[in-house]
Formats: structure tokens, C-alpha cells, sequence
């Protein structure tokens, strides 16, 4: 497949944080113009892991490649100039920055199509973004991250604290840009949602893989990812729905109370 | 009376020039610099070594300012090495124990005496209605305003600017957008470094220049910079030249003169009043 070779590889990877293993020995495939959806519970790792791709956390051992460049000791800045972005969660705007001052200092190339793709900011283009809403930040925060044209884009909790009608609109846009050619590392607590525009999936728990295959597979069979979430073979009691089964749809009800209970820290997620 | 104000300028430039590199640090890096003047001293020393030592004058003054932007350099990476996670207060901490530390090898290096200072400048008087300006004094004016333009002009309206001011908010996001976070910094603390020995050369001749009391000067920069809220670069060349004028003009108050010393204390002490009276208001409501 063309797209593997173009890209993210993970071989072995290994992630400490504060002197304890969190990943241990990851293989992961996220190849180019596919969407690569990471499933787990809260802890398993999955936030660690984008971020020892992206270079935020040091990677112990093992190797990150992508494109066919060995990126593994790499500075963040040469990995995004090897054609890497990361979303972080928690909209992480640069509130004091109006719309367009954040796209620019982003900016190279694809500076319009973020701008297509997000028609809702062009009227909001010198607004401060810490004066947005919720969605529009999240927005702002994807067109950033488009701008600059990456070949691979990892994006971690697209959905968090934010109102089910937003998510609605901004899971198309990561299938879009996926269709465009570009890889996508999906994170998503809404695992129904992410799985819908998902090619193949991973579940992580407690830093290893756990089960890896198509998208529908997991999409249909819902108790392979409650057996990853809660370990063995144990059931949950028959009328626990458990969140990460849902959809966003169905947190409509608790979204307000969702948003107000997992407001990110403005300064940093 | 007059002319005393007058002469309050050039330490009032200097404060404002010293004030805007505090403000600089604390915005674009979260370092509250107490060590700034220090470099600057350290770097105004290493000239007249130097110049002592037979070096012609321009290249003792150029090799000066090297010494203040590397200084300043070396520190700011150390401030990010070790220090990059830490909270405000502790790195203004660090920055009193550099202060500390370059006090203690200013004074075994250069000695605790006076040094004379060549004026850097020829010794232009301009008149003004009937006041004497010093070069000094004017350059030094000048050039507290015109970096204050520049870094307002240039925070505000530049690409560059843009950047510096998204590296201060969220360092990690902004390297992950491939912003070059740590050349931007380097430089912030560098540009530090060079202006403050241009303000420690400007204003060494005109008083005593011993390493000590040079190092000292930042705290009447520290309360312009507090006037600025540490945000404004306006009003803390304001405060700066303020500060200047003030101390001057009750410094040529014999009864008072001995009290020209405090007023940036006073300064500190009353805008801290206002601004957490201002916060206790704020919790109350």
C-alpha cells in the first residue's frame, strides 16, 4: 500500500513519564489518507503516545517514522517540518491572538483551504480567539494545524468539552482531510463517532495494543472494545451503557454538564 | 529646579531602558530578570578591562556589548534548561541568585571600587531654553522611546511579533506549529543583554560606578517596569524617566535630599497598594 510507505510507523515504541513505563512496546500503522482511530480508557496512553510522536515526551526506545524518515530523536520543529501536526486537546488557541494572527504565525501554503474548509471564522477573522466559543476555537485550532499543509495529523480529543452538534461538524472535516490524501491519528472519546469515519483502529490499554483491525469491525462488534476497556472477559451489568460506546448524540442530554465538568485549562491542557 | 529635573533624565532613561528589558523578559520568556543590570555591569566592566588592557575604543565597546548579549543569552538558556516547567516566583528567585552570584564575581573580578568610566559619548551639551541637555541624557531618551516603538509596533503588528507573543502563551503549542521557539527566545534575550549595556555604559560616567551600585540599578527599573504593569512599554519609559526626574528633583532638596534614594520604593510599595486593593475588590465581589 503507497500510503503506509507515506505514513506513520511506530516500532517498539516505548514512553516514560516521570521515570514510569506508560507505553510499552507500541506497533502502530497510520498510513496516509486513512483515518487511524486510537481507542482505550482514560490513562491507557494514548495521549502520551501522540505526544512522543510529536516530540513533546521523549521517546525510551523504538522508532517513530514517518514518510520513510526515522524521526525518533528528532526536534518538534524538524518533525513538523517533516510534515507532522498535532492537535492537542484542550483548544489550545493563543487566546490573546486574534483568528487571522493565529492562522498567519502557523501559516505557509495552506493557509486558504484551512480557511475553505472553516467558512464559519471568516467573519471572525480579527476577533481575539480567547473571545470564540467553544467549537469555533476547536475550529481555529484544526484550520492552525492545516495550514500548514502536514502529511500527518494527529488529533487528540476533538471532542472534548465541546456541544454534540459541534463534533457533528468537525468529524466530516478530519474524513476530508484524510480524503485528501492526508494520515490521520485519530483520538476520540466518542469512540461510535470516531469509528463511523475510521478506515482501521487501535485500542490501547494500560500502554499496549490490545486489538487492531478495520474500523467496522470494532463499529459492530462493541464488546471487543468493552473487553479492552475493562480487561478480561468480564461483562458489565447489562444496562451500563458505557460512554465510550456512545455517540456524541447520545451525550446531548449531559453535554452541558459534560462541558462544564471537563473545561480544559485555558493555559495548557 | 529646572535644571535638576532635567538632569534626572538621563537616569530616567536609563531606568526606562532597563524597565523595557524587564518587561521584555517577563512577557516574551516569564523571567523576572533582577540579574538584568548585573549583566549589564559584568559587560561594562569586561569594556574597561579591556580598554585597560590597551584594546582601542571602539572594539573594547563592541566586544562589551558582546559580552552583555552572550551573558544574557547563556542565562536565558539556562533559565529554559533547567528552569523551563518552573512557575514565575521561582525563576525570579533563580534570577536573585544569579544577581547574587555575578555580585560576588563582579567584585572579585573588576574589585569593589569606582572605576572611571570614559564617556561613551562626545561631551555635547545641547541648550534648550535655557536648560542643559546632555548627549547622555538625549540618547538615552531617544532610546528608551524609540524600543518602545519598535517592540510595540513590532509585538503588535509583525509576524515575528505574532510568534514571540504565542511562544510567551503556550510554548509547547507553538513549537508544535514549528515555530522556531527557541531561536525567538534566544533572541529575546539577547536584544535583553545588548540594550542593557547600552544603558549601563550611557549612564556609568555620570555616576558612581561601582559594580555593585550598577547591578542595583534594577530596581528603580523593576518599579517602571511595575508602573508598565509589566505589560506596557509606554508607561514604563513613563515611569522610568518619572522615577528619574523624581529623584533628581528631591535629591536637590537639602532638607529631603537623603531620602532620593527611596523613591522607587515608595513607587513599588503604593502601586502594589492600588493593585491588590484593586484584586481585594475583585474576591469581594
Amino acid at each position: 500500500m503507497s500510503g503506509v510507505a507515506s505514513g506513520l510507523r511506530l516500532e517498539a515504541v516505548r514512553v516514560d513519564r516521570g521515570g514510569f513505563p506508560v507505553v510499552h512496546g507500541v506497533d502502530l500503522v497510520a498510513p496516509a489518507g486513512e483515518v487511524t482511530v486510537l481507542l482505550g480508557p482514560n490513562g491507557a496512553g494514548k495521549t502520551t503516545l501522540m505526544e512522543a510522536v510529536s516530540g513533546v515526551v521523549r521517546v525510551v526506545s523504538g522508532t517513530v517514522n514517518l514518510g520513510g524518515r526515522v524521526l525518533t530523536r528528532a526536534s518538534r520543529v524538524a518533525r513538523v517540518r517533516a510534515g507532522l501536526s498535532h492537535v492537542e486537546q484542550g483548544r489550545t488557541v493563543f487566546a490573546d491572538l486574534t483568528v487571522e494572527e493565529n492562522l498567519e504565525i502557523a501559516g505557509a501554503g495552506g493557509y486558504d483551504r484551512a480557511r475553505a474548509l472553516f467558512p464559519e471564522l471568516a467573519s471572525r477573522r480579527n476577533v481575539r480567539a480567547g473571545l470564540l466559543s467553544g467549537g469555533e476555537q476547536q475550529m481555529l485550532v484544526l484550520a492552525r494545524a492545516i495550514a500548514r499543509e502536514p502529511a500527518m495529523i494527529l488529533v487528540d480529543e476533538l471532542s472534548l468539552g465541546l456541544a454534540p452538534v459541534i463534533v457533528k461538524r468537525l468529524i466530516p472535516v478530519v474524513r476530508a482531510l484524510a480524503d485528501e490524501g492526508v494520515g490521520v491519528l485519530l483520538v476520540e472519546q466518542f469512540a461510535a463517532d470516531a469509528l463511523s469515519i475510521g478506515d482501521s483502529a487501535y485500542l490501547l490499554n494500560r500502554g499496549t495494543i490490545v486489538h487492531h483491525g478495520p474500523a467496522e469491525v470494532l463499529a459492530e462488534q462493541p464488546e471487543l472494545l468493552r473487553r479492552a476497556y475493562f480487561g478480561g472477559g468480564d461483562e458489565p451489568a447489562d444496562d451500563a451503557v458505557p460512554a465510550y460506546a456512545a455517540t456524541s448524540a447520545d451525550a446531548a442530554v449531559t453535554a452541558d454538564a459534560a462541558e462544564a465538568a471537563t473545561h480544559p485549562d485555558p493555559k495548557r491542557g | 529646579m529646572i535644571q535638576a529635573g532635567v538632569s534626572g533624565l538621563v537616569s530616567g532613561g536609563v531606568y526606562a531602558l532597563l524597565g523595557i528589558c524587564l518587561v521584555l523578559t517577563y512577557r516574551m520568556a516569564g523571567v523576572l530578570n533582577l540579574a538584568l543590570a548585573a549583566v549589564g555591569a559584568f559587560a561594562a566592566f569586561a569594556m574597561i578591562e579591556l580598554q585597560e588592557e590597551g584594546w582601542p575604543y571602539l572594539p573594547a565597546v563592541l566586544a562589551g556589548f558582546a559580552v552583555g548579549g552572550a551573558v544574557a543569552v547563556v542565562l536565558g538558556l539556562a533559565m529554559n534548561r533547567w528552569f523551563g516547567e518552573s512557575d514565575t516566583p521561582t525563576r525570579a528567585g533563580v534570577s536573585i541568585a544569579v544577581l547574587v552570584g555575578l555580585l560576588a564575581l563582579g567584585s572579585r573580578l573588576f574589585g569593589g571600587d569606582a572605576r572611571p568610566f570614559p564617556a561613551i559619548l562626545p561631551d555635547v551639551k545641547v541648550r534648550i531654553a535655557g536648560v542643559v541637555l546632555t548627549a547622555a541624557t538625549l540618547i538615552a531618551l531617544a532610546a528608551s522611546v524609540v524600543i518602545a516603538a519598535l517592540l510595540t509596533a513590532m509585538l503588535g503588528r509583525t509576524r515575528t511579533g505574532h510568534q514571540l507573543r504565542a511562544v510567551a502563551a503556550r510554548p509547547v503549542t507553538a513549537e508544535l506549529l514549528g515555530i522556531p521557539v527557541r531561536q525567538l527566545t534566544t533572541a529575546v534575550w539577547a536584544a535583553s543583554g545588548l540594550v542593557s549595556t547600552g544603558a549601563v555604559l550611557l549612564i556609568a560616567p555620570v555616576q558612581s560606578s561601582q559594580f555593585s551600585s550598577l547591578s542595583l540599578l534594577v530596581l528603580p527599573a523593576t518599579a517602571a517596569a511595575l508602573l508598565g504593569a509589566f505589560r506596557s512599554f509606554w508607561l514604563t519609559v513613563a515611569g522610568g524617566i518619572g522615577i528619574g526626574v523624581l529623584s533628581s528633583l528631591i535629591g536637590d532638596n537639602e532638607r529631603i535630599a537623603a531620602f532620593s534614594n527611596i523613591i522607587p520604593f515608595v513607587v513599588v510599595v503604593v502601586v502594589l497598594c492600588v493593585v491588590q486593593r484593586r484584586e481585594v475588590w475583585d474576591a469581594a465581589r
